[in-house]
């Protein structure tokens, strides 16, 4: 591109312009007059017209095997003990593992040419998550906080990137890169109760907390006759953001759905990181991942999976069901994700190697060809023998699906960043 | 032995000879209708710096410097006259930026009273502040701080501490930041006390990429990332040949696990290894050789050839042993990446501190030099790196300089453009300014179009004399295989000759112990003659014997024969050898051209510099002052409208007078006529909270106290400033609520490692620790000492209202805010320790508290 396209931002506030419309500014949005508008970038437009869709990331860490789920080799010695099935859709079959998944293949597609060149767990996940050819984890924003920023909404008191676990309450993390802390994910347990410091401290009443609150706006206020910034307007806002995500901090307590919905989506950590994610999306939330690892099968990688599978199969279909019934998965993207296939050959300890070459990857919901299968492994299941793609079209591809131009460009603080790798695009026929 | 030749051939001395032709022609860069102000010499030597300006040389009076950025920027500014700050604000701001940490509650009441007493006047009460903080133990610690993150970008795996506690030491030791750079791109992580020079490296994993993107960004200010690939497709100037110019510099380190020492990662180094790249957008473009070249044209192009590997080393590379060549790329990058010489780094550097005591830098993003993202002001960006290198890159001379000016100690409260008269001579001199401007912009630019076609001239010129050392190389490259194969021949050779060797041996040996048997059977038969046996025996040892002669002479001409093609082997590697030499040495004498190229192109580049600095300072005062022409001409039909009583308000020219009103300011900021407020980095915000509360006063007191009772028979050490602070300041970092304020602040506030960490932002998690954390709560809970022990002890609610701001806010409350204060207290008589520390809570989230202004 030429120099002439290159616009410098001259304003170092540019990054802040998101937090500028939310409402209650307490001298009202004056805030905002320094002529930056939302939608600097390209992506604007499209980001208008995405706004309530949602990405599910399900995980699955350590890498599972493709020919015990979504491309089954069963004429092969090496194909495994496991059958194929068929699903409701005439012509696709999958393992007998995931029985309740076969019946929602419908609202389904299959990506079987996935070839990639890293066997590393640590190295291909990081691929794998943000969609560049790297060996850093932290160089460039994970899809989740590409979507977090792509599909922003500007008064959403909700944190725009989620990972949800088990249990447990991490903080941030490091993964959204250029785009700022304010994309990177917080992550949020499912069991023991949502977002660290939610909860006012022990022997504060709710009198004395709004004293405090009185008190510091107070002079909050007496300070911004004086002088006032796009900066200082969203540190005083994060505190007002705050007490509106304590209000709301039930939507994280899964135990407040009916126990009958409980019961249905079963009573395993994973089962639960479901139901959290399906209360998340209810809420618009952009983006929500669910991890459930030690795919890793070096040994036994039958046994193991005849378990590991069935963990994941009954909740994940009735997800999709539950999604369907409440009207949500017309505007949800569900991705189920690993970070590479598993080896043809089997092991001396009947496990599965690491195998980067050729695997596959299942999605559901909006924005793809339901019913679809891109891609073709030979017969061996050793190479892509049609459509070979890899993480940069499946990262552009996640993104269209849900709207976001992945051609355009992010704009952050004056500079420009490619959205998806621009050497590459996503795989068109996989789009509705 | 060939190598030892090449090794005496002193690898310096191309580059000294070059760097005399850059100062000789140095002198032929200024364009004779500059203001003087604007061209403040590239090169700093005094002899360059003469010739070149009016101005006297820098290094002879660095006082002046501070004068001279005022003069800059006031040159550059026509709005409204913008006062200094207030002493408050100033000592807040001065005491952050120096020290990291906010003024006791003592230290502004004393600030304070000299002035108001009429003691000492304001300016040179400012003026003795900044000499005592600068001299501080604590300046060292923070700036320790500073540059580590700055450096690593919160990286680690070197701890953190280790490096800062190196850089503390070094600015303790006043010594040159170029070096500390120079130490830091070099270390290797071996010597206990050099460790820590290794972080800028290890903690990038020795990752090739990363570190030459970091390079790229943190020791020159540019983003080198996107043109790894292919051209930077958005910014012109970073060309995918400047990115593997630095990756050919690093790309031969990698990280080796030393299990000799601990199994920590050390550095080892290649000594070979060459890039090529092509563009991904071009894969069918012929590959482009790397040459280890940096930014602004330095390079090193007068690497010595070796022989062969064994000569290459001074450690060879194994599993066991951290290789180390006889020449490190990486130590040629240190140097050639801190020289004084190397512009990009003088202004990178001067740059981002400037930044650090301004919020922004003169170039903005601070990562981000090139031509579309010129510096607010070119010429003051000159003038600070200049006066960087003269002052010997001494940090604490080069922020005094910036401390003391007009422009530091400025007001960030902006001014009412609305009141505002509009400047001396109005609109008249605004536009005949332009005119101006534009003339001289006219007057430049066919210079500029002439630099352009010389950089051309001494791009194809460095390419040629490039293309004959290339081909010399391409033809070392080739002759080593060959001595590879020959090598392998006499190897071979050698060997068949030996084995011949051991078989006449054997052979001679076989011919003595068949005689000898013969003479002892015929010993035998003499007794025994009818033994038909023996007799038999006999004759089969004969014809043993006779066989084994006869085959003697045969195998003695072999063995003459492969001793021949032994030697002759022996010659032909040895005549190898010589021709790589001889090639090595007319590459040598090939070189001498490439640098002369390269000297010359780096001169041709910096002129360019020169020019496009003084078009980019021209155009940027010409987008000014349309800026100022256009809202005043606004203004005045505004004015005109109003006049006119039939005429409705106009909505339209009001919204765009406001408009352009945000336009100035926003652009009087950004040439640093207003200070910006900015907010406090995640350190300063935690010591800032720590001095504050004063929860530092009781661990103070008692280290100043612990330290007369040890040394009160020891005058000398005992009344020895530094060494007293260093012992309290040491208590200070390991105080127990000052680490859980460090954990708690820091790491939420704080930007993710790896990224750049001069940026705001506010989320949500931030707000909830501090709303809600317990661990964070409990430090404004009276303790022995603090400022909430003292608050609850007073009596007076208006003396409290004072002591609370002063502490925390570092300025006295005004009458509304004591009577807030008051009427809390008064309303909830009963719970004045719950309703101090709320206030003490208030205080700490406001705005005014997270920014600085």
């Amino acid at each position: 591109m030429s120099n002439s396209t290159y616009r410098p931002c001259l304003s170092p506030h540019h990054s802040l312009a998101r937090r500028q419309f939310v409402g209650d500014l307490c001298a009202g949005g004056a805030a905002v007059a320094s002529g930056i508008s939302l939608f600097s970038h390209p992506a604007g437009a499209a980001q208008l017209a995405a706004h309530g869709r949602s990405v599910v990331v399900i995980f699955l860490g350590g890498g599972i095997s493709q020919f015990e789920s979504w491309d089954p080799k069963t004429h092969l010695e090496t194909g495994g003990p496991f059958k194929s099935i068929p699903t409701s859709v005439p012509g696709i079959h999958i393992s007998e593992l995931l029985p309740h998944t076969a019946t929602r293949m419908h609202q389904m597609a299959l990506v079987r040419s996935i070839s990639t060149d890293l066997d590393d767990h640590g190295l291909a996940t990081n691929i794998i998550r943000c969609g560049r050819t790297t060996r850093t984890a932290t160089e460039y924003p994970e899809l989740g906080a590409a979507v977090a920023r792509g599909l922003e909404r500007t008064d959403f008191p909700l944190p725009g990137h989620i990972r949800t676990m088990p249990e447990g309450i991490g903080r941030r993390n490091n993964n959204s890169a250029y785009l700022g802390p304010q994309y990177a994910s917080v992550s949020v347990g499912a069991e023991k109760g949502g977002i660290v410091n939610t909860q006012l401290p022990d022997g504060m009443t709710v009198e004395t907390d709004s004293r405090r609150q009185d008190w510091r706006r107070f002079v909050n206020k007496r300070h911004r006759q004086k002088v006032q910034t796009a900066e200082m307007d969203a540190w005083t806002q994060s505190y007002e953001q705050a007490l509106r995500l304590m209000e709301r901090r039930e939507l994280f307590d899964i135990s407040r759905e009916p126990s009958e919905i409980q019961t249905a989506y079963g009573s395993s950590p994973f089962a639960k990181q479901l139901l959290l994610a399906r209360r998340l999306v209810e809420q618009e939330v952009p983006y929500i991942e669910v991890s459930h690892d030690g795919w890793d099968f070096h040994h036994n990688n039958f046994e193991f999976h005849l378990h590991y599978v069935a963990d994941i199969d009954r909740p994940f279909a009735h997800f999709l069901t539950d999604l369907t019934e409440r009207g949500l998965l017309q505007r949800t993207l569900v991705i189920v994700m690993t970070e590479f296939g598993r080896t043809p050959g089997i092991n001396a300890g009947y496990g599965r190697d690491h195998y980067p070459k050729a695997w596959s990857m299942a999605m559901a919901g909006c924005g793809i060809q339901h019913g679809a299968v891109i891609g073709k492994t030979d017969e061996k299941g050793a190479e892509v023998i049609d459509r070979k793609v890899d993480h940069r079209h499946l990262f552009h591809t996640f993104l269209q699906a849900v709207g976001i131009d992945s051609t355009g460009q992010f704009e952050i603080a004056g500079r420009h960043f490619p959205i998806a790798d621009p050497a590459f695009g996503p795989i068109q026929e996989l789009l509705a | 032995m060939h190598a030892c030749k090449l090794k005496s051939h002193p690898l310096l001395q191309p580059l000294l000879r070059l760097l005399c032709c850059v100062l000789q022609l140095g002198c032929l860069t200024a364009v004779a209708d500059d203001p003087p102000a604007a061209v403040a010499p590239d090169s700093m030597t005094p002899a360059a710096a003469v010739s070149v300006t009016d101005i006297p040389p820098v290094a002879a009076e660095p006082a002046s410097i501070s004068a001279q950025i005022d003069q800059l920027l006031d040159g550059s500014f026509h709005g409204p006259e913008i006062p200094l700050a207030t002493d408050t604000q100033f000592l807040r701001r001065v005491y952050l930026d120096l020290t990291g940490h906010g003024p006791t509650l003592e230290e502004t009441q004393a600030f304070l009273q000299q002035i108001h007493s009429g003691q000492i006047t304001s300016t040179a009460a400012r003026t003795a502040l900044i000499d005592d903080l600068l001299e501080r133990e604590q300046f060292s610690r923070y700036y320790a701080e500073v540059l580590e993150v700055m450096l690593t970008e919160r990286r680690e795996v070197i701890s953190y501490r280790e490096l800062r506690n190196f850089i503390r030491q070094w600015l303790e030791q006043r010594r040159p930041l170029n070096e500390l750079c120079l130490e830091l791109l070099a270390g290797d992580g071996t010597g206990e006390q050099q460790r820590a020079t290794a972080s800028f490296i290890i903690n990038r994993n020795a990752d090739p990429h990363l570190v030459t993107r970091d390079i790229g960004r943190i020791i020159f200010g540019r983003d080198v990332q996107c043109a790894q690939c292919h051209d930077h497709p958005l910014v012109a100037d970073y060309e995918q040949a400047e990115y593997f110019g630095i990756l050919s510099f690093v790309h031969r380190t990698y990280l080796f696990q030393d299990e000799k020492r601990g199994n920590l990662p050390y550095l080892g180094e290649k000594a070979d290894g060459l890039l090529e790249f092509a563009s991904v957008f071009k894969p069918q473009d012929p590959k482009s050789a790397a040459q280890p070249v940096l930014p602004m044209a330095m390079a090193m192009d007068t690497e010595p050839q070796f022989v062969d590997e064994r000569d290459a080393y001074v450690v060879v590379p194994d599993k066991e042993h951290r290789g180390v060549p006889q020449y490190s790329r990486r130590q040629q990058l240190a140097v050639l990446a801190t020289h004084r010489e190397n512009h990009a780094f003088n202004r990178n550097l001067a740059n981002r501190l400037w930044s650090h005591l301004f919020g922004t830098g003169l170039v903005h993003p601070v990562d981000l030099h090139h031509r579309d993202n010129p510096p607010s002001s070119a010429a003051l960006l000159r003038l600070l790196a200049d006066s960087l290198v003269a002052g010997n890159y001494d940090l604490r001379q080069f922020l005094r300089q910036i401390a003391l000016t007009r422009a530091y100690q400025r007001s960030s409260i902006p001014p009412d453009i609305a009141s505002w008269d509009g400047p001396p001579d109005g609109l008249g001199a605004v536009q005949s300014r332009l005119t101006e401007t534009r003339r001289q912009i006219t007057a430049i630019t066919p210079r500029l179009t002439q630099l352009n076609t010389n950089m051309q001239a001494a791009a194809e010129r460095l390419q040629l004399a490039r293309r004959d050392v290339d081909a010399i190389q391409q033809r070392i490259l080739e002759a080593r295989t060959t001595l590879q194969k020959l090598t392998a021949d006499h190897t071979q050779a050698a060997e068949s000759l030996k084995a011949l060797q051991t078989r006449i041996t054997q052979q001679n040996e076989l011919i003595t112990s068949l005689t000898a048997t013969l003479t002892e059977a015929d010993k035998i038969l003499k007794i025994t003659p009818a033994d038909q046996d023996l007799v038999n025996s006999r004759t089969l040892f004969e014809t043993r014997l006779k066989a084994a002669q006869t085959a003697l002479p045969e195998l003695n001409n072999q063995l003459s024969e492969q001793q021949e093609m032994t030697e002759n082997a022996q010659t032909r590697v040895e005549d190898q050898r010589s021709r790589i030499h001889a090639l090595a040495n007319r590459s040598l004498a090939l070189g001498e051209f490439v640098v002369e190229a390269r000297g010359i192109q780096r001169k041709v580049r910096s002129e360019l510099q020169q020019g496009t600095d003084q078009i980019t300072d021209l155009e940027q005062s010409v987008r000014r002052d349309t800026l100022l022409q256009n809202f005043l001409q606004l203004r005045l039909q505004s004015a005109q409208t109003a006049l006119n009583p039939d005429s409705a308000p106009d909505t339209e020219l009001a919204g765009q007078l406001q408009q352009h009103q945000t336009q100035l300011l926003q652009e009087w900021q950004r040439c640093f006529a207003i200070r910006q407020p900015r907010s406090l980095t995640p350190e300063q915000l935690a010591r800032a909270t720590y001095t504050g509360l004063a929860l530092d006063r009781p661990v103070r007191e008692k280290a100043a106290a612990d330290w007369l009772q040890t040394h009160q028979d020891n005058p000398a050490v005992r009344d020895d400033q530094r060494q007293r602070q260093l012992f309290i300041n040491t208590a200070l970092a390991v105080d127990g609520p000052w680490e859980v304020l460090e954990d708690l602040i820091v790491e939420r506030f704080s930007a993710p490692a790896g990224t750049p960490q001069d940026g705001f932002f506010a989320t949500v998690d931030q707000a909830l620790a501090l709303l809600n954390s317990a661990e964070y709560l409990n430090l404004l809970k009276p303790a022995t000492g603090s400022l909430a022990e003292r608050l609850i002890a007073m009596d007076s609610q208006t003396q409290l209202a004072e002591t609370l701001y002063l502490s925390v806010l570092c300025r006295p409350p005004d009458a509304e805010e004591t009577q807030m204060v008051v009427s809390l207290l008064t309303q909830h008589p009963q719970n004045k320790a719950e309703i101090v520390q709320e206030l003490l809570w208030g205080l700490l989230s406001s705005s005014e508290f997270r920014f600085m202004f």
